[in-house]
């Protein structure tokens, strides 16, 4: 099966023939898994519908000679490190909105993305920015976490992003995505009697919620 | 190095016969998940009258796309790309679930086309795209912004002409590349030239000149590829900062031409009007 997926991401002419005839054996076999087959069969297709090229002209001389030398550079790079292409400074702030435009948790992501979308647009509008280092953080604090609710999320002066649950007067949490392996954490919990206890501290990002939690922290 | 033809990019040198085959104007946005395959077909029905042909293609993937979106959620197939086009009209339009581009190319000799240059591909492309967020935003209930990546890409063909009748003269037309010849030695001659070159020309704009040579497979002619490609996005990612942006794609691409090609060439095969 491995095999297969190979010779088909390299843009082999009968993959989809050897997918099937090596999911038949696989059939007869008591290891014989419909999802597993039905997995590689999907990633097949997505191969074999990508061009493989970001070639976008039409005509067919130049598309050969563009998409030729395309095809060769793929096996070429087969053993070497990952070299990314140039890009622009915008580049991450997209690559933030889209992977929580395209998460699982749609609605409270979708919304995540529009904030920070706005967020970008005003700061550059003030002429200053979202740290990049922050913006990855807050990312991924977010994808990993889809049982959190929906935060105020706002942009500190030093261009970092901070969230707050805000439930009520003197009834929050708050983290703010520093960039570096410890997040800001603050937050008052009531604790009866008109009693608020203050915290004020860091964590690593990691652990941070499990931590808020234990001191009576919600994140609904 | 820079071309004196070039000159000021607000009076524009225009070839008689420049090499140009094939202008694609192109935006990358974010995925549409909700886009199926059925919404192509009243899509399609829109531009049918202008466009009476379709044909699927392989998705291009955008090299700087840290995620592409391979297949939506209950999607049986992938949804490919699509060309809409005539074979009488050299417009073309490519739509697939993240990107909507417009090609003006150069059509067989059977029915010539001039080429209309980027003002009027520009403008065609403006129009198009608005029609087809019109589009997006009644049956799919979405927009076209944040943007991801805008692309100007001027594809040119170059056949033997009279300063370059062999791989040995590649230099005639493309003076960046005689440092290549330079390394020539008595048993090792210079066969061809596969290369892209990217040049930064402001944070939001990068530009690939890329060189390939080769030979036609119908008539074994030799033929070299010349591609220019600016690509990046308005710092807004806005579709409104995608105007300004493709402009100034424009003005890169034209002086980056102008350098990489030589000025004989310029002046005698492809000739100032």
């Amino acid at each position: 099966m491995e095999a297969a997926l190979t010779y088909a991401c390299n843009g082999g002419v009968s993959e989809l023939d050897m997918m099937f005839n090596t999911a038949s054996l696989d059939r007869t076999s008591e290891n014989y898994s419909y999802q597993r087959w039905e997995h590689h069969r999907r990633n097949i297709l997505s191969a074999r519908a990508h061009s493989g090229s970001g070639f976008t002209g039409t005509m067919t001389l130049p598309r050969r000679l563009f998409e030729a030398t395309a095809r060769d550079l793929q096996r070429i790079y087969w053993a070497s490190p990952n070299i990314i292409p140039e890009f622009t400074d915008s580049q991450q702030i997209f690559d933030a909105i889209q992977a929580l435009y395209l998460s699982s948790n749609t609605p409270r992501d979708r919304q995540i993305a529009d904030r920070i979308t706005a967020l970008h647009r005003d700061a550059l509008a003030e002429d200053e920015h979202i740290l990049p280092a922050s913006l990855s953080q807050f990312t991924d604090f977010f994808l990993a976490q889809p049982g959190l609710g929906l935060p105020k999320i706002t942009l500190t002066p030093d261009g970092t992003l901070r969230t707050r649950w805000i439930h009520g007067p003197r009834n929050f949490v708050a983290i703010e995505f520093t960039g570096e392996p410890l997040a800001k954490l603050v937050a008052e919990i009531p604790r009866g009697d008109s009693l608020t206890a203050p915290h004020f501290g860091s964590e690593p990002v990691e652990s941070i919620v499990s931590v808020a939690c234990a001191i009576g922290a919600s994140f609904a | 190095m820079t071309n004196a033809l070039a000159g000021n990019t607000k009076e524009r040198i225009k070839f008689e016969n420049p090499p140009i085959t094939e202008l694609v104007v192109s935006l990358f946005h974010l995925p549409i998940p909700e886009f199926k395959a059925q919404h192509i077909g009243i899509y399609w029905d829109r531009i049918r009258e202008k466009y009476p042909l379709c044909e699927q293609q392989g998705v291009v993937v955008n090299p700087s796309d840290a995620q592409p979106l391979m297949e939506a959620p209950g999607e049986v197939f992938p949804l490919p790309r699509f060309w809409f086009f005539s074979d009488h009209h050299p417009t073309l339009i490519q739509v697939q679930r993240n990107a909507f581009m417009l090609n003006w190319r150069r059509l067989s000799s059977s029915t010539p086309s001039e080429y209309p240059h980027y003002e009027t591909v520009i403008k065609d492309f403006w129009r198009e795209i608005e029609d087809y967020k019109a589009f997006i935003q009644e049956f799919i209930g979405r927009e076209l912004d944040p943007i991801q990546r805008c692309e100007l890409t001027y594809v040119n063909v170059i056949t033997p002409n009279e300063v370059f009748a062999n791989q040995g003269q590649l230099m005639n037309m493309l003076p960046p590349v005689t440092s290549f010849y330079d390394i020539q030695t008595g048993d090792r001659q210079f066969a061809g030239l596969n290369a892209t070159a990217t040049y930064r020309v402001n944070p939001s704009l990068l530009l690939d000149l890329a060189i390939r040579s080769g030979r036609r497979s119908d008539t074994m002619e030799l033929a070299v590829g010349l591609e220019l490609k600016a690509y990046g996005v308005p710092s807004d990612l806005s579709l409104d900062g995608a105007r300004a942006w493709y402009d100034s794609a424009h003005d890169a691409t034209y002086k980056l031409f102008f350098d990489a090609t030589a000025k004989q060439v310029q002046e005698t095969i492809w000739k100032p009007r």
